[in-house]
């Protein structure tokens, strides 16, 4: 059986007894690791997700084998995948779950911001160009900013399922509030295991309000129909 | 001016949408690019903003090929207005007019009161010009679209079929508004429509197209109502084509007889100012009926009009005051003899 030792490498606190009181910073110390890995990987995804989804948005016949190979890496199990990013991104430190986590967010994000953009009507792109936008400026400026509704889709999904992936990490010893369900598991402290599960829940429906929230504010013409 | 020369498009697919093109508008002038659909209009317009390439001749406004030019340049020089307006939704009604201002780098407030100028002209007030475009109606929609094509002052506008998505009534003011604007900014202007109606009204020019993009016919409104060159154009321009013709000329072009030469035994009955207030028959009782009389500034088809709804079939003349001036009978009406005075 792995020890506590070698779980929790570098100095994490450790949750002591089979209570809450006293483990705080256990939840605490965990739960800003979850962001940290949340929001490396998201940023990841979009950034590589935004590129690859403009080159399908702009060469369609490029998009069915882009979303073939998305697909094909989501279905890659995580365990697997830690593995196979492993030999290139090393063993012990958080890139590989991170990397992972990343690349899973491209099948919701770049399918997203593909249909986002191809939902923008045509006469709107016409009328753009037809006014002497360039390329990029459009994009920047006209298209993008429509495919905000279906962008922020996107990213609502991919956040949600991100946080809750990242705990198969547990299992490797890298999974953030994962940890506290494998340690309260190997160590039969029910109370650990339930805090965790709690902690992820609320990080999720968190992030999922924050991300509403931002959409909300990003779109203010979605809302002046009936006004 | 603008300038086709030769133009054709054929489509990667094997379409010819535009064969052999020659036209020459001048500057100032309204061409109504009229055709059933499918005819080319759309591709001929698209071709002189380069949204699409000719596949062969050259497309020249003022003597430059447009090729030579930077594309985006030459699009923001030219003014371009789509079906169902194609406003940025994301963008408010002010922020939608000032895009072209903004993509030439006029400064923020210079775009803005030339934006507020504009919406003014376009009869819209300034509680809209916060708003976002899904908060106008059709026609409010197609007025921004308007102006936002005339914001950068440009000399050339393309129009397709601008005004194709609102209902009649808004149609019908909207060409009216329309005609009365460039008769004050004397642009020059390639306006696509396939309403017979609509070309008479906005064009000074009319291009006929007919499917796969030949050219049918190209002249002023009135003699392509009068002089269509064949039986296609006579059928696209309507059965109704002489009484449209009517409609573009001045009722002073009708031969006006004198009250008393009446070739009928019908009378005109005046009041004691010299207005008409009926007709009645020769030495019968007088009896008032409603009358609508052909007032100056009128067209010949008032005069039909006029004419068909009277009882003794002739319409009455009169001045500024109501006095009645004379009479025109159907005959009157006839295109040679109205032609022959005009
Ligand atoms: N991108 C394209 N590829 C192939 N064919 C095209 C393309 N665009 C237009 N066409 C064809 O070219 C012809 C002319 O089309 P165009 O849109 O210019 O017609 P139009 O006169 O504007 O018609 P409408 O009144 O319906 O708008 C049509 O037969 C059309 O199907
Ligand atoms: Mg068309």
């Amino acid at each position: 059986m792995r020890g506590a030792a070698t779980r929790f490498a570098g100095n994490p606190p450790y949750w002591n007894g089979p209570q809450l009181s006293g483990n705080w910073d256990v939840i605490r110390y965990y739960t800003a690791e979850h962001i940290r890995f949340t929001l490396i990987a998201l940023a990841l995804g979009v950034l590589f997700a935004f590129p690859i989804a403009y080159l399908s948005h702009r060469r369609p016949v490029l998009y069915p084998p882009i979303l073939a190979m998305t697909n094909v890496v989501y279905a890659i199990p995580s365990l697997a995948l830690f593995a196979l990013l492993g030999p290139f991104l090393g063993y012990t430190n958080d890139k590989p779950i991170i990397v992972a986590m990343a690349l899973y967010t491209l099948v919701i994000l770049v399918r997203n911001i593909v249909e986002g953009l191809r939902a923008v009507p045509r006469n709107v792109t016409d009328a753009a160009t037809g006014l002497g936008y360039g390329r990029l400026r459009q994009f920047a400026g006209v298209e993008l900013p429509l495919a905000i509704p279906t962008i922020i889709a996107g990213m609502r999904l991919a956040a949600v399922s991100t946080i809750s992936l990242i705990t198969v990490g547990g299992a490797i010893g890298k999974g953030a509030l994962g940890r506290m369900f494998a340690d309260g598991i190997d160590r039969g402290i029910d109370v650990e295991l339930t805090s965790g599960v709690i902690a992820v829940v609320l990080l999720a429906l968190v992030a999922d309000a924050l991300l509403l929230t931002a959409g909300w504010l990003l779109t203010p013409w979605t809302r002046a129909r009936t006004a | 001016m603008i300038q086709l020369d030769r133009v054709t498009k054929q489509f990667p697919d094997g379409t010819v949408a535009v064969d052999e093109l020659s036209l020459e508008l001048p500057t100032g002038e309204v061409l109504a690019l009229l055709g059933t659909s499918g005819s080319g209009k759309t591709t001929t317009l698209r071709m002189i903003n380069r949204l699409i390439e000719p596949t062969r001749g050259t497309i020249s406004i003022d003597g430059r090929d447009v090729r030579s030019l930077d594309v985006h340049e030459l699009r923001r020089g030219i003014g371009y207005v789509i079906q169902q307006a194609g406003l940025f939704p994301h963008r408010t009604v002010i922020d939608n007019v000032t895009t072209v201002p903004r993509l030439l780098g006029w400064d923020r407030r210079r775009s803005r009161s030339r934006a507020m100028e504009l919406l003014e002209l376009f009869g819209l007030d300034d509680s809209m010009s916060d708003r976002y475009p899904a908060q106008l109606s059709g026609g409010q929609q197609q007025r921004v679209g308007v102006a936002r094509a005339l914001a950068a002052d440009p000399p050339v506008l393309l129009m397709d079929e601008p005004f194709g998505a609102v209902d009649p009534i808004v149609r019908a003011q909207l060409q009216v508004e329309f005609a009365r604007l460039q008769r004050e900014l004397g642009k020059t202007v390639v306006f696509v429509t396939h309403d017979v109606d609509e070309a008479i009204t906005v064009g000074t020019q009319i291009a006929v197209l007919r499917t796969g993009g030949v050219l049918a016919q190209i002249g002023t409104p009135k003699d392509v109502l009068a002089h269509p060159t064949d039986l296609f154009v006579a059928d696209f321009m309507g059965a109704d084509r002489q009484v449209k013709l009517l409609g573009l000329l001045p009722a002073s072009a009708v031969n006006q007889r004198r009250l008393a030469d009446l070739p009928s035994d019908w009378e005109v009955v005046l009041d004691g100012a010299g207005r008409p207030t009926g007709w009645c028959r020769r030495g019968a009782p007088v009896t008032t009926e409603v009358i609508t009389p052909v007032r100056p500034g009128a067209t010949a088809r008032a005069v039909l009009e006029a004419a068909l709804a009277s009882e003794s079939g002739a319409a009455i003349h009169v001045d500024d005051h109501g006095v009645a001036t004379g009479v025109s009978t159907l005959d009157d009406l006839s295109l040679a003899s109205i032609e022959a005075a005009a």
